[in-house]
């Protein structure tokens, strides 16, 4: 997250100054006159290969809480006091930037939800594939959220570092919702059913359903461990305030929450690939 | 110089040459090849009587291009792969690296202090836009400013301190093409191309795009008189195996002055380590211009992202960039001693590709023709690591084809970059890798080879050899069509 090229962040290490007002969008009034959804795309490099990680929802979640600059043991978020958008400079500025980023990501999501309609392209594509091709897809996005993403870039990384802010949602301090969410979207595979936000269940024919039919013990092993994930981020996201939690934590020792999480949520993921390779013979990279 | 195919005592069973398959052979090391041997003559072909090159037959591990530690995992994936039985620690630490190789490095200060010091120049906010999927960048196109890979290196007539580059006043060695906000690029780069025609003996024409490069937008004095060396960014495959290599190994090829008259030299380049501050043999890069994978990392994120490290301390801001050096940085140094150790295990952890269709007859008789036509002279197919590469021990006592010598070769005025680095000559260029070379296009989308991309793909890349490579690339011109095309299927298959 590029927040330093959005607007003002604390005086850092290197002692950027509070009034020097060129290097972000929100106070360069001279560079970006006018703010328009256009030209944030433009400056984030929207579908180019490289970009300025300057909208998205953690763009949103900056512009709400604003940067963490408290010690992880005080257990608080960002705290931007609310003149920001009312008597601050820029005040008007910052809320056209809030309500601009806000709107591209409801595009986007929108645009997937499209994606997914009967009769729309890509559900069309996806159905018109082979059987084995499609449950390779599904799985591979599965196997590899679980060991690879959740597990490694999520987790170890943080852990590694022993940097609060190397997180997921690094200003509101909601890493431990994230991961807790993340893990359930990949139950919901597993076991093919899911509680919507009303809190009605939608069921279908579920991925231990399949794998049974070929292998009723790997369909049992599979279960247990995607119920030991969903245990294990549960204590996570009771625990709360993720940056505070890594802190008591190494990589090397498994038998704390955090690392405890990483060594189930990766033997998920190989399970998953392996599950894969049972049903469709063919090889899932669950790592990277 | 000396075979390359059997000059590292590797327990390779066969030799090119002819081989009576009818002698009866006490030899363990060929047991296992002639029962392949059988096999093979079985189902094919019955012409073949008393004699079978064992060059058109498939040799038992040749498809496993890094040895016990090449990956099975193809797919766009390829080379994002780390080597078999890390153990469980440095697996984890494997994806610490994986990490800071692919995320952005952001502008400082920012909230991930781990993440932070961009600049204030760059030409890339994270090794993976030069090395997408760990593979190969794209050369800049006509009419395109930037690329995700490109770059250029420059330098005055001359040397530094320590027998590298000499800096352009004002720029240093290595334009960088973007900056933070409100902080000056130093210049761009644009392109043309012009259209070389050839032919191949078979009367079939081909046309080659020589790349002509125009330094605009100086933002601190013209840049027009200049050495230039224009660069795209490599695979990262198998680093940590070259750099676990003995440099005795490296050097017993080299034949400087030709003593043995093949018209191949390979020479060393000694370079400067500014860890150990001594000359050493030079073996990472394009001209064997970094002597170990840590210095080849620490110098990319210092010349290419502008972010210091514990080996390259200073800021790369020449005098007289004063919004560069004035602006905040993200630390001292930006990438600490742990974050350049876990990118070191990460980047020594990538594996190879297996190799594919290896046993098929067309890259079979490819393989053959890549040996008669003497590219193993500088491609060399095998080596073994050595048993002391303390940081990595998995990587010890492996064997792996990665097809080069790491040695320079004078490659001809049409390829040179008239830019000498250290002992490397503007004709001369380190041999490239071949491992990994068939699975570019599936793992990049492109296939665009040689220091610039200028090369479309494998065939055109021949065809810019010369200099010691010009009687190899003239044999390869005066090939039949189908085996010229042998002959790729081979290289693709690598």
């Amino acid at each position: 997250m590029d927040e330093a090229l959005i607007d003002y962040v604390t005086n850092g290490t290197g002692g950027q100054d509070l009034s020097d007002n060129r290097q972000n969008i929100i106070n360069n009034v001279t560079e970006y006159p006018t703010l328009t959804k256009d030209k944030l795309k433009e400056i984030s490099g929207y579908n180019s290969n490289e970009s300025n990680v300057s909208i998205g929802y953690h763009a949103i979640e900056f512009l709400l809480w604003g940067q963490d600059n408290t010690e992880p043991s005080l257990k608080l978020n960002g705290q931007r006091p609310f003149t920001d958008y009312t008597t601050e400079t820029n005040a008007t500025r910052r809320g056209q930037y809030l309500k601009i980023v806000t709107a591209l990501l409801v595009e986007d999501v929108k645009s997937v939800v499209e994606q997914w309609k009967p009769g729309a392209s890509y559900r069309s594509s996806f159905l018109a594939l082979h059987s084995d091709i499609a449950i390779t897809k599904i799985l591979t996005g599965a196997a590899k959220l679980s060991k690879g993403e959740l597990a490694g870039e999520r987790m170890v990384v943080a852990v590694e570092n022993q940097n609060q802010e190397d997180e997921q949602s690094c200003f509101s301090d909601n890493t431990h919702r994230d991961i807790y969410s993340n893990a359930q979207s990949i139950n919901n595979i597993i076991n093919g059913s899911y509680k919507t936000t009303d809190g009605s269940s939608i069921s279908g024919i579920s991925l231990l359903d399949v794998l049974r039919l070929v292998s009723a013990s790997d369909a049992n092993t599979l279960s247990s461990t995607a119920t030991e994930v969903m245990n294990k981020v549960e204590t996570i996201s009771n625990a709360g305030h993720f940056d505070h939690q890594i802190m008591t934590e190494t990589i090397d020792n498994f038998n704390n929450p955090v690392m405890s999480a990483v060594k189930s949520l990766r033997k998920q993921g190989d399970e998953l690939a392996k599950a894969g390779k049972l049903i469709t013979g063919e090889t899932i990279d669950p790592s990277v | 110089m000396t075979s390359n195919y059997t000059s590292n005592s590797q327990p390779v069973c066969t030799k090119a040459g002819w081989f009576p398959l009818f002698l009866k052979t006490t030899m363990t090391c060929l047991l296992s090849l002639c029962i392949a041997l059988f096999i093979i003559t079985a189902c094919s072909s019955k012409e073949e009587t008393d004699y079978i090159a064992l060059d058109t037959v498939y040799e038992i591990g040749e498809e496993m291009s890094a040895g016990r530690l090449t990956t099975s995992i193809l797919g766009a994936n390829a080379f994002d792969q780390p080597v078999p039985g890390l153990p469980t620690n440095t697996d984890l630490l494997f994806f610490v690296g994986n990490s800071l190789f692919r995320q952005n490095w952001v502008s400082s200060p920012a909230s991930t202090t781990a993440r932070d010091g961009l600049g204030p120049t760059f030409n890339a906010r994270a090794c993976s836009a030069c090395h997408n999927k760990d593979g190969r960048g794209l050369p800049l196109e006509q009419n395109q400013e930037f690329s995700a890979g490109f770059l250029m290196r420059i330098s005055e007539s001359g040397t530094n301190d320590f027998g590298g580059p000499k800096p352009v006043a004002n720029y240093g060695t290595q334009l960088q093409d973007r900056g933070n906000l409100s902080i000056p690029f130093e210049a761009k780069v644009n392109i043309t191309y012009e259209i070389i025609k050839g032919q191949f003996k078979d009367g079939e024409t081909y046309e080659l795009r020589k790349p002509i490069y125009t330094i605009t937008r100086e933002q601190f004095g013209s840049l027009q008189q200049v050495l230039t060396s224009p660069r795209v960014g490599q695979q990262v495959i198998g680093l940590g195996l070259i750099d676990a290599l003995s440099k005795e190994d490296i050097l017993a090829n080299t034949d400087e002055f030709d003593s043995d008259g093949d018209g191949i030299s390979g020479k060393a380049n000694y370079v400067w380590n500014h860890t150990t501050n001594q000359s050493e043999l030079g073996r990472f890069g394009w001209k064997s211009n970094q002597p170990t994978l840590r210095q080849q990392v620490a110098d990319a994120f210092n010349g290419d992202m502008g972010l210091t490290t514990s080996i390259f301390p200073d800021k790369n801001c020449p005098s007289p960039q004063l919004d560069c050096l004035n602006a905040p940085n993200g630390g001292s140094p930006e990438v600490t001693d742990k974050s350049l150790n876990n990118l070191m295990i990460y980047a020594s952890s990538l594996s190879v590709p297996i190799r594919r269709n290896y046993e098929d007859q067309n890259v079979l008789k490819g393989k053959k023709l890549f040996r008669d036509l003497k590219c193993n002279s500088c491609h060399t197919e095998v080596f073994t690591t050595s048993n002391n590469y303390d940081f990595n021990t998995l990587l010890e006592n492996v064997t792996i084809r990665p097809f080069s010598d790491f040695l320079l070769h004078d490659m001809g005025s049409d390829l040179a970059d008239n830019r000498p680095d250290f002992l490397a000559t503007g004709n001369e260029w380190r041999t490239q890798p071949l491992w990994g070379i068939g699975m570019i296009k599936e793992v990049n989308r492109h296939t665009f080879l040689l220091h610039d991309g200028r090369a479309r793909n494998i065939e055109e890349a021949i065809l810019w050899h010369g200099g010691e490579a010009e009687a190899s690339k003239n044999r390869y011109k005066n090939l039949t069509k189908k085996e010229r095309q042998n002959l790729l299927a081979f290289i693709n298959s690598l």
